[in-house]
């Protein structure tokens, strides 16, 4: 039994941290403040650092990275609470497209020349994944299909040249990967609590060519949902790290009453809990990192019970560290803020702590 | 024990009610429904002020020579209800609940001539000048230093956090004018005009993307003798008087409630992931109605000590109670809300004000668009006023004896 990382996934994991390290809260600002909240500048060297490339296959021009591998990434991006949206606008849509097999558009992904972003949240479904209100439906030849319906978070909206839409088809699901110039297709920009910017894309009487729908089942679809989840919960896991750790140094810094916060004892013992919620976190990512794939369906609801987990664990770090830092924490000056504004996204990706719970109940 | 309605009460409710009826407008609730700071921008807020000072109501809880109403805890309880369930404006509390009832116990009757009246009618508008950058738990080793030089105290330090600062013409400091062996000892109490060169305001961006807190500067500023409340030295007395009002008194649970109730209805028109309402979700259901147990509790803690009060004993720390089981309710309130909103729920607009006409579009609905906010600003409730952890130093040392 050994639990270390391979050395390929420490190479990873220090690139990652080199890649990230330098943007502080006030070069975050800065890009922030962009026309998309991003400097793509950055998505290309994320793509010759082989970032992207780790999450497609080898015979599809990637280097067939693990979980684990992947997991790596996400957690060194979340130690330095990254603005970069590597898991929803890379990781995701590449293992999509990859699942699929669709070559042609996955290099243009991997080489970082495109950016894809996958619309499936709907105004009236909560957390559903099976598309309800967005609809294909024949189009004038046998060769087009036509869509029509509305989606909300879009992570990355304002960023991506393709989207990848989930849409019923008589009931049947489908994704459909269109350019997100196709006609009829609207999107207002709108501001996340990470500050990147999400669309709502209403589609009216698009026609896409049949081609577009990806060769890929509802179940396949979960399963490349669930993979993100355990994503999700590794860059939570990182960015819970950068918390505790940040705060600690804060309370051995930050003097009142003559000496240093740190040494009032409600503040240690709530700060070690966060240490034992941090360790158990890390414990319940490794064991689902590690857990064998007997049904997807069994293992997906394990990945979405583990993620609930650490959601809950990273929010309650989260406030804390945002009480123990006083009235700094509530700034948007300081890293933790931040972090916790990463950490509500994530949480909720794929649904809540609640909602993940009860797709866990399912087997546990 | 009771808690009847008298024949006066019930006529005192119907006539707020008509006056909230008449006077409460779309765009002064729209203004509060829309703003997910902790307190409403001055545009809203001094209307409001306005309308109150007109019905002579604005004061209410001064002593009756300064314009109090002199009301029974049973009215004003009626009045927050009220005000509660009809989503109004809370008018400047900085200047209404701190230093007002500190100028009618401790300003001289040319302090009380001068200002109080302003206060009544709006037209001036109060900071705080209390916590500065190594001064926030440990108030009293406080460093701002304050130096009596012919007539005029000249002030040199920086005060932080100071709410609404960038609206204020006028702010109270706590100073140091003497360094002395016991630190509280050495401070006092001045009133300082902003409009002058010595004074600087920078603002404090929150991680809500709102500008309600600053740091203020003081590069040799000044206030003439007359703006000092009591003797030199008497301001960590006079400080704890005004906390004590903060805390003291309360009247949290009716907003609290209505804020829970309205929870309930919103959920009524969101939809679940089943294609039913959030409102039959079970995990939500049984969420809320803890809330509204805690809420309700709460209600009449307040009561009782209300009660006390007005049978002649005095409050004491149990107000710091109130304050730590309020700002933990307020705070799950927010996470449940913001939940509750899902998706929509992770928007967070930088734009202020949210209710102007250019605003951005609201993603699910004007509520969804600010709970993630309100959620970030509630994060400071357990922080000001007095953190949780110093209301529970004070509890377990004044109350429990440890
Ligand atoms: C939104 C907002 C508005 C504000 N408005 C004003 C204003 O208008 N005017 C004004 O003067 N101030 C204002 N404040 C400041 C507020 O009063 C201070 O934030 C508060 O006193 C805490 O001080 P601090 O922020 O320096 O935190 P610190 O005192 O540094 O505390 C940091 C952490 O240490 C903990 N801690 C401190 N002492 C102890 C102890 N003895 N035992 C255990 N734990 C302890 C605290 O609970 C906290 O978790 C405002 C603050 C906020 C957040």
């Amino acid at each position: 039994m050994n639990f270390d990382l391979s050395e390929t996934q420490k190479l990873f994991h220090s690139t990652v941290e080199r890649f990230t390290r330098d943007v502080d809260v006030a070069a975050r600002e800065k890009i922030r403040s962009t026309e998309h909240a991003y400097d793509t500048n950055r998505w290309s060297e994320l793509a010759e650092l082989g970032l992207l490339a780790i999450v497609a296959n080898e015979d599809q021009g990637g280097l067939g990275g693990s979980l684990i591998d992947m997991s790596t990434i996400a957690e060194g991006l979340g130690s330095n609470n990254a603005l970069d949206p590597w898991l929803e606008n890379g990781a995701l849509p590449i293992r999509l497209l990859s699942k699929a097999n669709k070559t042609d558009i996955l290099d243009s992904l991997i080489d970082g020349t495109k950016i894809a972003a996958l619309a499936f949240a709907e105004p009236n479904s909560r957390y559903n994944l099976f598309p309800n209100e967005m609809l294909a439906t024949a189009g004038h030849g046998a060769e087009t299909v036509v869509l029509n319906g509305e989606k909300r978070f879009v992570m990355g909206g304002a960023l991506a040249d393709y989207l990848l839409v989930t849409a019923s088809d008589n009931g049947v699901f489908g994704i459909y990967c269109i350019p997100s110039d196709s006609q009829g297709l609207e999107t207002h920009r709108y501001q996340l609590s990470d500050g990147s910017l999400a669309t709502v894309v209403s589609l009216n009487q698009t026609e896409v060519p049949a081609s577009s729908k990806l060769a890929i089942t509802f179940e396949q679809f979960k399963e490349v949902v669930a993979e993100t989840c355990v994503l999700c919960s590794a860059e939570m896991l990182g960015l819970s790290q950068l918390l505790l750790n940040d705060t600690v140094s804060y309370v051995k810094e930050r003097e009142q009453f003559g000496v240093s916060i740190g040494s009032f004892q409600s503040i240690q013992h709530g700060l070690v809990d966060c240490f034992s919620e941090l360790e158990q976190m890390r414990s319940m990512l490794y064991r689902t990192l590690l857990l064998e794939k007997d049904t997807t369906a069994d293992w997906s609801a394990n990945v979405l019970g583990a993620k609930s987990f650490i959601a809950d664990g990273a929010n309650f770090i989260a406030r804390n560290a945002v009480q123990y830092h006083g009235a700094m924490g509530i700034t948007d000056e300081v890293t933790i803020g931040h972090a916790m504004k990463r950490i509500l996204i994530l949480s909720r990706m794929f649904g809540d702590a609640q909602d993940n719970l009860n797709n866990y109940l399912e087997v546990a | 024990m009771d808690m009847n309605y008298s024949e006066a009460d019930l006529a005192f409710r119907e006539e707020v009610r008509s006056f909230l009826k008449d006077k409460l407008t779309d765009r002064l609730k729209t203004g509060v429904e829309r703003t997910p700071g902790v307190f409403v921008e001055p545009d809203i807020g001094l209307e409001w002020h306005q309308i109150l000072h007109e019905q002579g109501w604005i004061s209410h809880r001064w002593p009756v020579e300064f314009g109090g109403k002199g009301w029974t805890p049973m009215q004003t309880y009626i009045l927050e209800k009220e005000f509660a369930i009809a989503n109004a404006p809370r008018p400047a509390p900085i200047s209404l609940g701190l230093i007002g009832p500190v100028l009618c116990r401790y300003g001289t009757p040319e302090q009380q001539a001068k200002f109080l009246p302003r206060i009544r009618s709006g037209e001036d508008f109060w900071a705080q000048g209390y916590s500065e950058p190594s001064s926030g738990s440990d108030l009293a080793s406080l460093s701002m230093s304050a130096e009596l030089i012919d007539g005029k105290y000249i002030l040199n330090g920086s005060k932080i956090w100071t709410t609404h600062a960038q609206h204020a013409n006028w702010i109270f400091c706590l100073v140091r004018t003497q360094v002395s062996e016991k630190k509280q000892a050495g401070i006092t109490f001045l009133l300082v005009p902003m409009d002058q060169a010595g004074i600087e305001v920078t603002p404090i961006v929150s991680m809500s993307g709102d500008h309600e807190v600053n740091q203020v500067f003081f590069d040799n500023a000044q206030t003439r003798l007359e703006n000092r409340v009591g003797e030199e030295g008497q301001g960590w007395e006079i400080a704890k008087f005004l906390l004590q009002n903060e805390r003291g008194g309360s009247c949290f649970a009716p907003r609290m409630l209505v804020s829970i109730d309205s929870l309930e209805k919103a959920a009524n028109n969101i939809a679940n992931s089943d294609g039913s309402t959030m409102n039959n979700d079970g995990d939500f259901k049984r969420r809320l109605a803890k809330l509204k147990l805690r809420a309700l509790a709460l209600e009449f803690t307040e009561l009782r000590i209300q009660a006390d009060i007005a049978n002649g004993r005095p409050a004491g720390p149990i107000t710091s109670l109130t304050k730590l089981v309020y700002s933990n309710l307020s705070q799950d309130v927010q996470t449940l809300r913001n939940e509750l909103y899902g998706y929509d729920g992770l928007q967070l607009p930088y734009d202020r004000p949210l209710y102007a006409d250019d605003a951005p579009q609201a993603v699910g609905g004007a509520a969804a668009q600010v709970s993630l906010a309100s959620f970030l600003n509630g994060r400071a409730s357990t922080i000001y006023g007095g953190s949780n952890e110093v209301q529970k130093n004070i509890i377990a040392k004044r109350i429990l004896g440890l």
